[in-house]
């Protein structure tokens, strides 16, 4: 038997699952089908400055992240080192993009599977109030962005060494007033989907992967830790991660240390759930830690949002009235950097080796939804041999198989920026 | 309004952006009665037989996506492309300033299931697009104003432009046989399109809403590559592109009762029975009508000249195939005889092509001559015969070209000399001098094929 849904509609891109049966295996195939963009061959021979504007275009709703990741890759390489201010603004953004993201992905992308509507347009009409919900939660992680990086989409004013612009005082003040606004918002998304019945299942493999840094639930760090116990700087990503390609899909799956593993809210709430804000906190005890199941990345996101908004809230009054240094001097030598932070969907990975004259050499990126690749099938795997020892039908089989992948909640742009495949046939 | 959204090689962010409308959205959709009939991230996979608009993100960058926009086109009344990499290839479109052997390093010889294509095109290059949606991401507000203009009918195609009318001020175009009224035309680009397929004479001109149809610096039609063929004439539907008309002159030489000779072609007599709808003998009933107009005498006409030549020559049809030799293998010249000579003196010529304007004065179109003929009706006058018959014969060793495509093809053989003996004639009208730019303009396809027609129109005359 085979079970097919083809495209897998709610989510970012263009993938379709194959999940066939057979008596003694289960094979589940996730195939992405973007196009295959080249963008890492695209920066090669261009000038250091052009690559962050080039590499947005990877992925538009996290073209924050991809941004970010960039420019800290090529200052690691170019030996800049940029000011705390900006090193908490980047947090700070990564933040706001991350309450924006989840709200997208809570209301519109996943609500209708809990709620059991076909798609948004039906969730508009019979759910108005939680849609409004999601829509103010969305635009005040919106503001926010604007405010520092001058765009939602494809920003503007991220540069190597810093900001172009500092954020102004009015902006500063509007978006805290936002997000004082959208705290109210955020406790009822946590309550609402805390509030859902979380299908069973057990993750096949509980190893996770999530970024170090210097706050208390980082976004933004220079080095990895897996729940295994092996922390790595983030220069060594290689040496770990090994990229595995699929001839099947135009991604390419990751495997951490030989087995596959999983990225995002729920890991990062897994390993940090101690740093989260107190408000947060007390949601964190309806959960059992560690999250194992795969649908519980959804009050996982839901937790992590109400946490950012306190963080947001906090480190823009602490900035409120300080003059921030958002621009650092940037001279160009020759070397090798990493840049790894937390994008709403989990670890992003850029690597640039920048030449004397600040020409890139050579450019790696390796996505969220590459790393998360791997486990998605494996659960998918998994839960199809479940259901159908429950003796579920087809048509419950194929809408729990589809909501399992929208959990994941992946993003096809970001894992089809460039296919690298190393295999050789015969 | 049923719209789709779609989404090819990009980063989804036009979509995305579209979601930072918010509550903008919603309230679109709602007011002007939007019904998302496919979207994959607003969880409608299916996809209908038909859409009204399709908005497009992404480049076109593999096989099956240049199928599927195809198929997209079919279905969508109104296409847009959203976004710089669906318009201009954006950041994709990149790919064809990277070098060869950055992107071969991706592939490794390994054949993908999904074949990519050599470089990443905006949907431009497999489709016609009616709107461009601008920016990266594409411009939220555009998004919606273009929206409102589609669902209040206020937004409409102009030919292959997309903005709304506006002209510049009134200017001509002369020339010996076709000529171009500034002030009629309203840029739908039907003569651009036909004249891409002759000599590009005539293309846009200007930006924007100053944008017009006209020769390179508005330079005269017999100083431009124009070689008159008429086709724009024909295709113009508000008469802006006309041939000169010699009409007025022949009604007044027949009123002051002067003797005239009717030089009529074959070719005006097949066409002008199919566009008057009279079946049978229309080349009797013509000699009638054209004597009761007060034609002296008629004459059924083909030029074809009686050449016997060891080497090779070339017959330009009309003084239009004559200029496209001069004007785009001049090398060639010195095979190149005169065009069918036309006597100067009292006789008019009917004939199907409008370069035959620039070699005399007195002649007239098909077209031309239904106007002459005015009220006169066909099918009532009685069935006469012409006063003479001068039909050429055919030569056996004759290389006939019609149409710009098959003229080059032939001229470019006697440039590379493998072709170096017999007659080559030359037509510019694609498909010959039937469908020449002075013949009226037939709604039907021709019942038949060439000499059928030929033969059935001219009844007992042929033989």
């Amino acid at each position: 038997m085979e079970v097919k849904i083809a495209p897998v509609s709610r989510v970012v891109g263009h993938i379709t699952l194959n999940v066939k049966i057979e008596e003694d295996e289960i094979k589940a195939k996730l195939k992405v089908l973007n196009d295959p963009r080249f963008i890492e061959a695209l920066v090669v021979g261009r000038r250091y400055d052009e690559v962050p504007e080039i590499v947005s275009r990877i992925c538009g709703p996290c073209s924050v992240n991809h941004t970010l990741a960039s420019i800290v890759a090529l200052e690691n390489a170019l030996g800049v080192k940029p000011s705390e201010d900006v090193e908490l603004l980047r947090e700070l953004l990564c933040q706001a993009v991350n309450i924006q993201n989840q709200a997208v992905h809570l209301y519109f992308l996943a609500l209708p599977d809990l709620v059991g509507c076909e798609n948004i347009v039906d969730l508009v009409r019979q759910y108005p109030a939680a849609v409004k919900t999601g829509l103010e939660l969305k635009t005040s992680g919106n503001r926010l962005i604007e405010a520092i990086a001058g765009r939602i989409v494809h920003p503007t004013a991220c540069v190597v060494g810093g900001f172009t612009e500092t954020p102004s005082q009015g902006r500063i003040d509007h978006a805290i007033r936002m997000l004082e606004e959208s705290r109210k918002y955020a406790v009822e998304a946590a309550d609402l989907f805390l509030g859902f019945e979380v299908p069973e299942l057990d993750s096949v493999s509980d190893l996770h992967l999530v970024t170090c840094g210097q706050s208390k639930y980082p976004f933004v760090g220079s080095s990895l830790s897996a729940s295994d116990g092996t922390v790595f700087a983030s220069s060594d990503y290689a040496k770990s991660i090994e990229e595995e390609p699929q001839t099947y899909t135009t991604a390419k799956y990751c495997l951490l240390n030989g087995s596959s593993f999983y990225v995002g809210s729920r890991a990062r709430l897994n390993v940090y759930a101690k740093g989260l804000a107190d408000s947060a906190a007390e949601y964190v005890s309806k959960l059992r830690l560690p999250l194992r199941n795969p649908f519980e990345n959804i009050p996982a996101k839901a937790i992590e949002t109400l946490h950012c908004v306190e963080r947001c809230i906090g480190i823009l009054n602490a900035i409120k009235d300080r003059k921030l240094k958002t621009k650092s001097d940037v001279r160009v030598s020759a070397g090798e950097g990493v840049g790894t932070l937390e994008a709403p969907r989990g670890v992003l990975i850029h690597d640039s080796n920048v030449d004397e004259n600040g020409i890139v050499r050579r450019y790696n990126v390796i996505t969220p939804t590459a790393l998360n690749g791997k486990h998605i099938e494996a659960s998918l795997e998994e839960l199809a041999k479940e259901r159908i020892d429950q003796g579920k039908s087809d048509e419950e089989l194929k809408l729990g198989l589809g909501s399992l992948v929208r959990a994941y909640d992946p993003c096809l742009g970001c894992a089809t920026h460039m296919v690298e495949i190393a295999i050789e046939r015969l | 309004m049923k719209v789709a959204f779609y989404s090819f090689g990009g980063c989804d962010g036009c979509s995305y952006e579209l979601l930072n409308l918010d509550e903008d959205l919603l309230n679109a959709i709602q007011k002007y009665g939007v019904e998302i009939a496919h979207s994959v991230i607003f969880g409608v996979p299916t996809e209908s037989r038909d859409y009204d608009v399709a908005f497009v993100e992404g480049t076109i960058a593999s096989e099956e996506d240049a199928t599927k926009i195809r198929e997209i086109r079919e279905k969508s009344r109104i296409l847009v492309a959203m976004g710089s990499c669906a318009a201009l290839s954006g950041i994709p479109g990149l790919r064809r300033f990277t070098e060869e052997k950055e992107v071969r390093r991706v592939y490794r010889g390994v054949e993908l299931d999904h074949k990519p294509l050599k470089e990443a095109a905006p949907l431009g290059k497999f489709v016609k697009v009616d709107y461009h949606l601008r920016g990266c991401p594409t411009s939220k507000t555009e998004f919606l104003e273009l929206l409102d203009k589609i669902a209040s009918g206020k937004w409409w195609r102009q030919g292959e432009r997309r903005f709304d009318y506006s002209r510049e001020k009134t200017f001509d175009i002369e020339g010996t046989a076709v000529t171009l009224d500034g002030e009629k035309c309203y840029v739908c680009g039907r003569c651009v399109k036909i004249c891409e397929e002759i000599t590009n004479a005539i293309d846009y001109a200007n930006r924007s809403v100053d944008t017009i149809v006209s020769t390179p610096f508005k330079v005269k039609f017999d100083e431009s590559s124009c070689i008159s063929c008429g086709l724009c004439t024909l295709y113009c539907p508000v008469g802006a592109m006309k041939e000169r008309s010699s009409v007025k002159n022949v009604q007044e030489i027949l009123e002051a009762g002067e003797n005239l000779t009717a030089y009529v072609e074959p070719e005006v007599i097949a066409a002008l029975g199919e566009a008057l709808d009279v079946e049978a003998d229309v080349g009797g009933r013509l000699a009638t009508a054209l004597k009761r107009l007060g034609f002296q005498k008629v004459v059924l006409w083909k030029p074809q000249n009686q050449l016997r030549l060891d080497g090779l020559v070339i017959i330009p049809g009309s003084e239009g195939e004559a200029r496209f030799v001069e004007l785009f293998y001049p090398d060639l010249l010195r095979y190149l005889t005169e065009p069918p000579k036309l006597e100067e003196g009292n006789a008019v010529w009917f004939t199907p092509c409008v370069a035959r304007k620039l070699g005399k004065t007195l002649v007239l179109t098909t077209r031309e001559l239904t106007r002459l003929l005015g009220t006169l009706d066909l099918s009532l006058v009685t069935v006469g015969r012409f006063d003479q018959t001068l039909l050429g014969e055919e030569n056996e060793d004759e290389t006939v070209a019609t149409g710009i495509p098959q003229m080059r093809e032939t001229l470019e053989k006697i440039r590379r000399k493998s072709l170096k003996k017999g007659i080559v004639r030359l037509y510019c009208c694609p498909e010959g001098c039937l469908f020449g730019g002075g013949q009226p303009f037939a709604n039907s396809q021709p019942k038949g094929n060439r000499e059928q027609i030929l033969a059935r129109m001219l009844g007992p005359e042929r033989n």
